[in-house]
């Protein structure tokens, strides 16, 4: 990398591009360093496979398929998945199925598994499209999901700073190809900016380019080789994250169609002479600058060469944006880590992911999670994993100045611990909150939900604020603490219910306001001697009265503890209408502690009044 | 002691000749001398038999049985309690003669068997006291004698939690039988 710093901005985003840089060392040596599985989110159906619809074209190629794209957007469908073959995935609505059949290069269009023969043999792309349609339709991809699994340890830490790019080295690897650069991007590149890139919003056409990295021996042994099966589960998996991408498009209003390409491990491009695994992931330019000068883009680092190699991706490809996923292989008898505990992790708005066909005790039935995770961060999405001691996010605050979008699912202890939003960068679960969505561009309106909890309880989600796409429907609970009751919400809605579902149309502000419940009024102890003619026994003698702050509220009973040492015992429970509780044969000499507590029809106890009787 | 006198004077008594003996029942009305006794119990009839045993002149061996259950309520909570006494007394008693009237006063000791039952548990006790008595009998027909008496009983006894007294001021009378 060069640097001229003639001028204030071009020192400005050197700094900045230092800054990044460092953080991004460190975390390199700090991610994962013995992460533990965290336990496994609630199973569900994928739910995009609903309506999964496969699309053969009469041919293939770039063209035919942009073109077979364009036409079923335009009837009310969505591409997901794509490639150069004439095999489409995604959604078409049945009822539009009929008129896309006439005069599109449409052949056939199915809803059900079909019969692998109706692509060419030899179509090893074609092949791939068709079993991995045919699984989803017969439910397998639903049953992977729905079956108990470990989940790995969290991602914390793999969304490393955006990596900087030499204009010239780009430049330089462009021109043999007549790729022209993309003139926005090479302006900004040309004065020390690294925005816009390849990968700026997850919407629209998006090319995705797996490299299966394969050593061949020339420097290190080759230990581990690629097999056909393998990179097939692989590629089935970053099928499904890309099509869980495209469905959570439509869930925004927005559509996202990815150009899936690969190169496989046994084309010459992806030899090389490094086991990955072997080495640690911060030494990756070894093996991708490697594959790179095969692909012919030799000049600079590894961020300039994947910078030009998405360039001539997406050009070549039509397409808006690209990126490049790296992977790795490491079968059962290698490590699911590289030698520095990293497995997965991508660079903030580019230009490539790295990830293993293994990852650290992610199944590799759930390689989806950690891939779309990492395309999460490849257009700009923050992490929301946060494990003390190694990292994630640290606050509400945006992660990155190019679309500074707050983070407010973030699970660090100053943001929201607790109540989180399912989300695909929290937990790799399989939801996007709205933070995430707004990171990755998608341009939703959203609305503030200011929440607030009076004294004597919390909220779910945490007080705080939030944001939420016009229109969300949101629900909010309010928990009382002990001893206090919900009484209802204020603010600029009103209601008593608990939880509270309404629709965010606009800023709101909202107030869960709690009632306590007050203890016994007059609460009195004595000790009384009860005698026949030669035996006695001593009572404690407890009245109370009905506390008129508890008006109101139904009270069905009281409850009497005995306190000794700090442990609180229930000694009896009333009904609501009696006020007093003699404790019989108790000790003349002796010092007793009481509490005495209301309880509510709905079994919730009220604050205690408390009296000594010696 | 107490026990070894009591003992003796009711197997002397069954020794002596039965011509001169008497048998009786009598009701008498205890009045506790123990204020926790009438609080709690009240006063209350006491019902027993009385044997007598001329042994020579004005005086007579005597042993008598009562009976006596009174009921009653707990100080705080107010719930039943039952006491049960039954004293078994055996003394002497002087007696002179006027003609149809009969004056007499005697003295003895009482074994009392105690029990009081109620929530706060049972509780037995037996114990020696005495008793002391005054009393006129007048002759109703041959053999015959309307009884009337006064006496006074003490026993202390400890049978749970309190040392009490369990006797008390007796008014009462009976029919009594010589044969």
């Amino acid at each position: 990398m060069r640097f001229h710093l003639r001028h204030r901005p071009l020192r400005t985003a050197a700094l900045l591009v230092l800054v990044i840089g460092l953080s991004a060392f460190v975390l390199l040596a700090t991610q994962s360093r013995a992460l533990q599985p965290r336990p496994a989110a609630a199973q569900q159906p994928l739910g995009w496979t609903q309506g999964y619809t496969l699309v053969i074209l009469e041919e293939g190629g770039v063209h035919a398929v942009n073109a077979a794209v364009r036409e079923i957007r335009s009837a009310g469908g969505t591409v997901a998945v794509c490639g150069a073959s004439n095999v489409l995935l995604g959604w078409i609505p049945p009822d539009r199925a009929g008129a896309l059949l006439v005069d599109h290069g449409i052949a056939s269009i199915h809803y059900a598994p079909v019969d692998p023969g109706l692509v060419p043999a030899g179509d090893d792309e074609a092949g791939l499209f068709v079993r991995f349609f045919n699984s989803v339709v017969g439910g397998e991809a639903d049953r992977a999901a729905m079956s108990p699994r470990t989940e790995g340890p969290p991602l914390v830490n793999d969304a490393l700073g955006h990596g900087f790019v030499d204009p010239a080295a780009v430049t330089k690897n462009l021109e043999p190809l007549h790729i022209p650069w993309d003139a926005e991007a090479r302006r900004t590149a040309d004065n020390g900016g690294i925005f816009p890139g390849y990968s700026d919003t997850l919407e629209g056409s998006i090319a995705l380019c797996l490299l299966f990295i394969e050593s061949n021996g020339t420097i290190d042994a080759n230990t581990y080789t690629w097999t056909t099966e393998d990179r097939d589960q692989v590629i089935n998996q970053v099928m499904t994250g890309t099509s869980w991408w495209s469905n959570m498009a439509q869930t925004y209003g927005k559509t996202a169609t990815f150009s899936v390409y690969y190169y496989s491990p046994t084309q010459a491009q992806m030899q090389q002479g490094y086991e990955p695994i072997n080495w640690p992931s911060s030494s990756d330019g070894l093996w991708i600058n490697a594959v790179m000068a095969n692909l012919g883009f030799s000049s600079g680092d590894k961020f300039s060469r994947v910078t030009a190699f998405n360039a001539w991706l997406k050009s070549s490809r039509g397409t808006q944006w690209a990126y490049t996923a790296v992977i790795c292989y490491n079968p059962g008898a290698a490590p699911s880590r590289f030698s520095n505990n990293y497995f997965a992790y991508a660079y903030l708005g580019g230009p490539y992911l790295q990830m293993l066909y293994r990852n650290n005790g992610w199944s590799v039935s759930d390689t989806w999670r950690v891939f779309a995770h990492e395309t999460g961060h490849i257009f700009w999405g923050c992490d929301e994993y946060y494990q003390e001691g190694y990292g994630g996010c640290t606050s509400c605050n945006p992660c990155n100045s190019f679309r500074p979008k707050p983070n407010n699912n973030c699970e660090h202890p100053s943001c929201n611990p607790i109540n989180a939003v399912p989300c695909m960068m929290r937990g790799n679960s399989n939801a996007l909150c709205p933070y995430s969505a707004a990171q990755i561009g998608w341009d939703v309106v959203n609305q503030t939900l200011i929440l607030q909890a009076g004294t004597g309880g919390t909220t779910a989600p945490v007080p705080g604020t939030y944001l939420y796409q016009t229109g969300t429907s949101v629900t909010v609970t309010a928990s009382p603490l002990a001893t206090y009751l919900f009484n209802n919400w204020t603010g600029t809605l009103t209601s008593p219910s608990n939880p509270f579902t309404f629709n965010i149309t606009r800023d709101m502000t909202l107030l869960a306001n709690f009632r306590l419940i007050e203890p016994p009024a007059n609460l009195a102890g004595t000790k009384v001697l009860n005698r026949s003619l030669s035996q006695a026994e001593y009572i404690n003698v407890l009245t109370w009265e009905s506390n008129p702050n508890n008006a109101g509220l139904n009270v069905v009973g009281y409850r009497v503890y005995l306190v000794s040492n700090g442990t609180r015992t229930l000694v009896t429970e009333l009904s609501g209408d009696t006020f007093t509780y003699q404790h019989r044969g108790v000790d003349r000499t002796a010092s007793y502690d009481y509490e005495v507590a209301a309880v509510l029809d709905n079994l919730k106890e009220g604050r205690a009044a408390t009296v000594t009787i010696n | 002691m107490k026990h070894r006198i009591l003992i003796a004077l009711m197997i002397g008594s069954l020794a002596l000749p039965a011509a001169a003996a008497s048998f009786g029942v009598k009701a008498v009305y205890l009045m506790p001398s123990e204020q926790t006794f009438k609080d709690i119990y009240g006063s209350g009839l006491m019902y027993g038999a009385e044997l007598g045993f001329r042994v020579g002149g004005p005086v007579k061996l005597w042993i008598d049985g009562m009976y006596y259950q009174g009921k009653g309520k707990l100080t705080y909570t107010q719930e039943d309690t039952t006491l049960t006494l039954m004293p078994i007394g055996a003394g002497v008693r002087v007696e002179l003669p006027q003609g149809a009237l009969v004056p007499y006063a005697g003295a003895g000791l009482r074994y009392y068997i105690y029990k009081e039952e109620n929530v706060i548990g049972t509780a037995k006790k037996n114990g020696l006291g005495f008793v002391g008595f005054a009393g006129l009998n007048l002759r109703l027909a041959k053999g015959f004698l309307l009884d009337l008496r006064a006496a006074y009983s003490s026993c202390k006894l400890t049978p749970a939690d309190f040392t009490i007294n369990v006797g008390g001021f007796e008014l009462g009378g009976g029919l009594v039988f010589e044969f």
